[in-house]
């Protein structure tokens, strides 16, 4: 079974700063592997060990996103294209899906597609779902448990409860954050990440144009960036006995 | 302006958000696009009743939608922020080749007519503001619970009604089973949340604060992290990637009090904080602090509550 597993690198906590144009400051930030792929990425490692085939990870993002391409050779992927170029760069969920979908067509062949199911940074969850719409295959997000046999079976996480999806092949499916957790490098899998080439595709490689990619492409703007603390309150410092006594006067419809 | 609302069968999300359509853009035509024939969706102000139903395969009633979309032409369409509802909107959004900004919680019309879709950003540190200015529709899934339903009026005779539930699509995903949740899924409308946090330390302490929880008759919360660790399910989760919650009191025990859980209980009529440290940032976000272990405290509250109703 051919995988592609789309990875993304994330700032390694939520102290985010911003440019004047409200594009991410990523520079001076760890960067890591976004949680959810490691859960993807993970899956797509314990299913080719099953099925046999290979894996390949996928990223788009600036040169030193190669380093998360890298930690992901070191725990048993086979293959990682990177996809880096000014032209790329600014785009939002849509123009970010074109461009994974045209990288997967141009690599070719993959029987599944997975990745987390959000990143921690933009948190939208949209490159997914958009990604399977654009190459019309089946997909599932929201995943915590899948089986790749005959058919595919995931079952997926919603707030009613858990639904058990079948679909055939290629199908897409992004996985939650605990589903799978990711294994350790070993020690010939850093050396293979230290040699390992890792594919440098452009936009004209993709068959795309500078006018279809990055910020140029994208429908959607950020025009305005805000910090704004949510709901600050007055903090009244008591103890149990103090705040209870204070609660039945307080909301006495919220308490027996 | 033509607003389309996409309306998820048993939940309420998609009454607010023809309340919010309605109210943000009085004069434009409102089509609720629903999953189950339900005339409440015209009592709360939309034009039209355009009835889809809901095949059992997400990706191929994503494409019913997509294809609905392509056909209505409206120049917004509003989807509420839950599993499928995003996904769905995903799904369109990229057929249609347009913008969707995910998991909004204000949007607003600006003076040259365009949606303007505010989320939390970066961490939830920020919010920001996303225009799609050309491409339409302008899509946008919004946070359940961020706007309340409205009241029902009761003009309901000159609202059209459509059937657009033979629209077929090929069929990409078979439903094997659907397994519900366990109890406490009224989170989102409870009166009353006793939400814990990863230092309530495990699927123990959880049951304690569901005791508590059902004790004051509401229910229980969680924290991303408190779920990431797997102390208690993903329905239970109150943040930006959870529900919004607005209960009269809600009860915040071993959490720390990340933007990305408090923009989901800020708008609660009063919080109470218990944690062992008094820098916790929890406690900007509560009325009432206790320093206390959480553990201690709960206890206290649980015969309080027992003895005030006469139980012990």
């Amino acid at each position: 079974m051919r995988i592609l597993v789309c990875v993304k690198q994330v700032p390694d906590t939520t102290e985010v700063r911003l440019r004047e144009d409200y594009t991410l400051e990523r520079d001076f930030i760890a960067q890591v592997m976004n949680p959810a792929d490691e859960s993807a990425l993970e899956w797509a490692l314990q299913t080719r060990e099953k099925l046999g085939g290979e894996t390949t990870v996928l990223s788009m993002g600036p040169e030193r996103a190669e380093t998360t391409l890298r930690e992901a050779i070191a725990r048993g992927a086979d293959y990682a294209a990177l996809l880096t170029d000014r032209r790329f760069a600014g785009a939002d969920t849509l123009i970010t899906a074109r461009c994974l979908a045209a990288a997967a067509k141009r690599l070719g062949g993959f029987d599944m597609i997975v990745c987390g199911r959000r990143a921690v940074d933009g948190e939208t969850g949209q490159v997914g779902p958009m990604l399977a719409a654009l190459l019309n295959i089946p997909c599932v997000p929201n995943v915590t448990v899948a089986q790749a046999g005959e058919k595919l079976i995931a079952d997926q996480l919603t707030e009613a409860g858990v639904n058990r999806w079948a679909s055939g092949y290629p199908a897409l499916l992004t996985f939650c954050e605990w589903s799978y957790r990711l294994r350790l490098p070993t020690l010939s899998g850093l050396r293979r990440a230290r040699q390992a080439e890792i594919m440098r595709l452009t936009p004209d490689e993709l068959g795309l144009s500078a006018e279809e990619c990055g910020i140029k492409a994208s429908p959607t703007r950020v025009v305005r960036v805000e910090a704004r603390p949510v709901g600050v309150r007055p903090c009244k410092w008591m103890d149990a006995e103090g705040v209870m006594t204070a609660l039945m006067e307080r909301c006495p419809e919220a308490m027996p | 302006m033509k607003i389309a609302v996409y309306c998820e069968k048993m939940r309420e999300d998609g009454l607010a958000l023809i309340g919010k359509a309605r109210a943000m853009a009085p004069k434009s035509r409102v089509i609720a696009l629903c999953e189950e024939q339900d005339e409440a969706v015209l009592s709360c102000g939309a034009d039209e009743l355009a009835y889809l139903g809901l095949v059992l395969d997400d990706c191929a009633q994503a494409c019913r939608v997509a294809e609905v979309l392509k056909t209505l032409g409206p120049d917004i369409a509003l989807f509420p922020a839950t599993v499928r509802g995003r996904f769905i909107s995903a799904w369109a959004a990229a057929k249609l080749q347009t913008g969707l900004t995910a998991d909004c919680t204000a949007l607003s019309i600006t003076e040259d007519g365009i949606l303007k879709q505010t989320r939390p950003a970066y961490g939830s540190n920020l919010t920001a503001d996303i225009l799609c200015r050309e491409r339409r529709p302008q899509m946008a899934s919004v946070r359940p619970g961020v706007f309340p339903v409205p009241a029902s009026t009761k003009r309901v005779e000159d609202r059209a009604f459509s059937d657009l539930s033979g629209l077929a699509a090929p069929s990409l995903l078979e439903l094997l089973a659907h397994t519900p949740v366990e109890g406490g899924a009224s989170l989102s409308s409870a009166r009353v949340v006793v939400a814990g946090g990863k230092g309530v330390g495990g699927a123990e302490g959880f049951a304690l604060l569901r005791v508590l929880a059902e004790l004051l008759g509401g229910a229980v919360g969680a924290t991303r992290s408190a779920v990431d660790a797997g102390y208690i399910s993903y329905a239970h989760q109150v943040g930006q990637t959870g529900v919004t919650v607005r209960p009269e009191l809600y009860i915040a025990f071993g959490i720390s009090g990340m933007i990305q859980h408090t923009v989901g209980m800020s708008a609660a009529r009063t919080v109470v904080a218990v944690n062992t440290d008094k820098n916790a940032p929890i406690f900007r976000s509560a009325d009432y602090g206790i320093v206390a272990p959480w553990r201690e405290t709960a206890l206290y509250m649980l015969q309080f509550i027992k003895e005030r109703k006469g139980l012990i």
